[in-house]
This record gives structure tokens, C-alpha cells and sequence, in this order.
């Protein structure tokens, strides 16, 4: 084994090592955008991954109804017959009516926000394997006016920005992730804070609104928006509802767990804010 | 030093050289596919899938494996490009050499050093994306998500084994170990 590393082969294995570190440490300079052997690799596989995404989808409808059962077993009796035909037709319809919610869900949302521009709605393609803050791939990229760090929504709320884009694709994390904070406000504009991800929220789909003061009044079921204060979402948006209020452990203030407004599990397609007045600029907390 | 010259291929076994690849080139692709798709948790097969290929190939092409299979897990896995790849060339590099020198394709020995690579791809990982950033709660990504992903990973290497043993079993030029092996193969071939 020792002839190998004087090897001329030893020596290209160490400049493909430095190779791949000089890839890497470029990637770390781009910020966000793909390195461009990604964004090749990207482009040839991301009709392959919807494609995939699609099938799997499919598939996990199909089964859900099956572990489902024991709760419609008396309706189950009475359309077995009919089941068998209807349940392929019957996944295709369920997943058009969900996108044609989302979509009447998104008009209404752009004629409320008149001065914001918003991206086609988005196909999520596939997700970020094992990824603990349930980050996602859409079928849009840099092509479509979709910029790095755009807000992405849904018609329910908000549910996080671009952190990586390529020219047809882009990854989307999430507002579970800790590595994401926006200005946040409770609908009655008393409360202001950050929110952000938790670590062991965001395995139950929950995040958490950070340094309300002490005397704060939130409660149970009260709507919180985005503000403006980050500089990376605009105002009005909802983030969620609070479920319960805790005191921080340093003790000097509190915090909301919140229920994210849109369901992580069962979305299907999102938009991104591509423009809107005060786009990244920080103002202070409104 | 005076290296043994290697018989040449016959046209035959070039053949199947390249369909063994070409084939390896599908179940790294199905692979890949099956790791974008559905938002549940999966083993990361394409770790035990690269250390399989490179138990059978030569360093060059362990590298090549190595490589490729940790760019499609960057892609997948949203990690900085070529962390995954730099893991994975060093360790096939690794497995090829060790193959080629010192162990036989056993099933434990490709189980032992699967999992030896497995955990050090889930420490890494842990490691620079996690714990170095001190998130609150950090332990709970590796408990909850790292080491069940390790775990699941392991146990897709059970299935691995003999699917990538069964395509060198068939497509693979048999290697000739002893002298009378050698002989009755001439005489074979001769025949």
C-alpha cells in the first residue's frame, strides 16, 4: 500500500482534493447563488427530481388512504367497488382542487398587496433530504425574477426565503429553520420580537417569537405578522398563531410558540415576493 | 521495480466493463431520484452505494465514484458543494486500497467499513453544520435526525451488497488466485 502514495496517481488524488476545496470555498464566496458545476448538475436533474417528486406524491396519497381506513371503514364498505376505478382519478382531482385553492389564495393576496410583485406560483420539485427544518427545491430560479433572499408565501402566510438559487431552480428555507429571523408583530401591533426557528419546535412544525418584553400581553391565539424591521419581508404578512407563552431562560423576557399559518406537510406549490417597496433595506421596529 | 503486465481484454469483457458502469450509472441516477422525492426520512443510499462500487473497482475509479455520488449528496442534502464529495472521494479512495491490499469482498468486511463511513459522514456533517454554529438544543439534531439517518443508512446497505455483488459476479472479469486457477482458465480459453 505504500507504493501508492508514491505514486504520480497519490499525487493527482491530492490536487483533486485541493480541486475540491477551491470548489467549495467558492461556493462559500457565492453566498447563496449555486457554484456553477451545482447549477449544471442542477439544471440536467431537476426535471428528473419533479418528475420523482410527482410519483412519490402520488404514491403517498394512494397509501395514506390506506392507513387511513380503519377511521372510514363503514364509508369504505358501501364504495369498495367503486374505490378500486376512482382512486387514481380521485388523487389527480384532490391535488388540482389544493392547487387551484392555492392559487385563488395568491390572487387574493396580490390584490391586497398592489405595490408587490410576485413570482409565478411555484411547483416544489423536491425536498432537502433529512433536512431537520424541512427545507424545499422549487421548479423557478433566477430566470423566472426570482432573486436570493426573496420571501416565499403561500396564500395562508409566509413560509421562509430563497437560500440558494440557480437559473431554473432554487431551495427554499424555511421559517423553522434557526438560521432565519424576521421581524415579527402581533396583529393587535403591541408586541414586537423576532421570529424564528427552534431546533426542537421544528420537528412538530412550530417556531417561536423571541425577546417580547416581560410585560408582554400576548396570549394563546393571537395573529402574528411579519414587520417590516428585518428588512427581508415586508409588512403584513401572517407568520402564524401563538399557542402558548414561556419566559426565556436568561429570564429577562419571553417567548411565543407559534403555529406556522401554512401547513408544511401538505403544500404543494408557493410564490416569492420578487419586489416590494423597502425591499432590502432595514428600517427600524414600526 | 518490474510490475506484472495484465493481459489484455478481450472483446468480451470490454463489453461487459461497459455495462457494469453503465449500470452503476442507473442505480447512482435511481438513487439520487429516490432521495429528492417525499419530504420523509431516508437513508442516504448513495453513501453505501459509492464504498460498494469502489470494493470493486480500481483507486482511479473509486475516486471518480467517490466524487460523483458526494456532489449528487450535496445536491440532495443542500450541503456547501463538495463537502459531501471530498468525504466520499477519500473514504472509496480509501476502501479501493484496502481491497486491493488487504481484505477479500466479504459482506462483514464491506458491513464494517459501510458503517465505519456512514458514522464518520453523519459526525462531519453534525459537526460543521450544526454544532460549530451552537444552536440552542443542538444535541437534538444529532439524536433525532443524524444518528436514525446513520441507522436507516446501514440498514440500506444490507440491500446494496447484493445487488452491486450480483452485477460484478456477472459482468466482472473473474480474478485468478492461484496457479492452478490460472491454468485451467489458459486452457480454457484455449480450448
Amino acid at each position: 500500500m505504500g507504493d501508492f502514495f508514491r505514486q504520480h496517481r497519490f499525487r493527482i488524488l491530492i490536487c483533486i482534493i485541493a480541486l475540491l476545496v477551491g470548489m467549495m470555498l467558492y461556493s462559500v464566496t457565492q453566498e447563496g447563488k449555486a457554484a456553477p458545476g451545482s447549477s449544471i448538475l442542477n439544471t440536467i436533474l431537476s426535471p428528473l427530481q419533479g418528475s420523482a417528486n410527482n410519483l412519490s406524491e402520488k404514491s403517498e396519497s394512494f397509501l395514506s388512504s390506506f392507513t387511513n381506513g380503519s377511521q372510514y371503514q363503514a364509508e369504505l364498505e358501501e364504495l369498495k367497488k367503486e374505490n378500486a376505478q376512482l382512486k387514481n382519478e380521485l388523487t389527480d382531482f384532490e391535488e388540482t382542487k389544493q392547487q387551484l385553492a392555492e392559487l385563488q389564495q395568491f390572487m387574493g393576496i396580490k390584490e391586497e398587496n398592489e405595490t408587490h410583485t410576485y413570482s409565478e406560483p411555484c411547483t416544489i420539485i423536491g425536498y432537502v433530504a433529512n433536512d431537520p427544518f424541512h427545507g424545499f427545491i422549487i421548479n423557478k430560479g433566477s430566470d423566472d425574477g426570482i432573486s436570493l433572499h426573496d420571501p416565499v408565501i403561500t396564500g395562508e402566510g409566509i413560509v421562509g426565503i430563497i437560500s440558494t438559487i440557480s437559473s431554473n431552480s432554487a431551495t427554499v428555507e424555511t421559517i423553522l429553520s434557526p438560521d432565519l429571523s424576521i421581524g415579527a408583530i402581533s396583529a393587535n401591533n403591541k408586541n414586537t420580537g423576532i421570529a424564528e426557528g427552534e431546533i426542537a419546535l421544528a420537528s412538530q412544525y412550530k417556531c417561536r417569537m423571541i425577546y417580547l418584553e416581560k410585560d408582554s400581553d400576548l396570549q394563546k391565539g393571537d395573529l402574528i405578522t411579519t414587520s417590516s424591521a428585518s428588512g427581508l419581508f415586508p409588512k403584513g404578512y401572517l407568520i402564524g398563531t401563538v399557542e402558548s407563552v414561556e419566559i426565556m431562560e436568561s429570564g429577562l423576557s419571553k417567548y411565543a410558540v407559534i403555529v406556522p399559518a401554512v401547513d408544511f406537510e401538505s403544500m404543494t406549490s408557493v410564490a416569492a415576493i420578487i419586489d416590494y417597496p423597502g425591499k432590502g433595506e432595514t428600517h427600524e421596529q414600526d | 521495480m518490474n510490475r506484472i503486465k495484465t493481459r489484455r481484454l478481450t472483446a468480451y469483457e470490454k463489453r461487459n466493463l461497459a455495462l457494469r458502469w453503465i449500470i452503476y450509472a442507473f442505480i447512482i441516477l435511481l438513487c439520487f431520484v429516490f432521495l429528492t422525492s417525499g419530504s420523509f426520512r431516508k437513508p442516504l443510499i448513495l453513501i453505501p452505494v459509492a464504498l460498494c462500487i469502489s470494493s470493486y473497482a480500481r483507486e482511479h475509479n473509486a475516486v471518480i465514484t467517490g466524487i460523483i455520488c458526494g456532489l449528487l449528496l450535496d445536491i440532495v442534502c443542500n450541503k456547501l458543494f463538495g463537502f459531501n464529495a471530498i468525504i466520499l472521494m477519500l473514504m472509496c479512495a480509501g476502501i479501493s486500497l484496502l481491497y486491493k491490499y488487504y481484505l477479500t469482498n466479504k459482506f462483514l468486511n464491506f458491513l464494517v467499513l459501510s458503517a465505519s463511513g456512514i458514522f464518520i459522514q453523519g459526525i462531519l456533517d453534525y459537526f460543521f453544520f450544526y454544532a460549530i454554529w451552537e444552536y440552542s438544543n443542538v444535541s437534538l439534531i444529532y439524536t433525532d435526525h443524524i444518528l436514525p439517518c446513520c441507522i436507516y443508512t446501514l440498514i440500506s446497505a444490507f440491500a446494496v451488497y447484493p445487488v452491486i455483488h450480483s452485477i460484478n459476479r456477472m459482468l466482472r472479469p473473474q480474478i485468478i488466485r492461484t496457479i492452478e486457477e490460472a491454468v485451467i482458465s489458459d486452457d480454457d480459453q484455449q480450448a
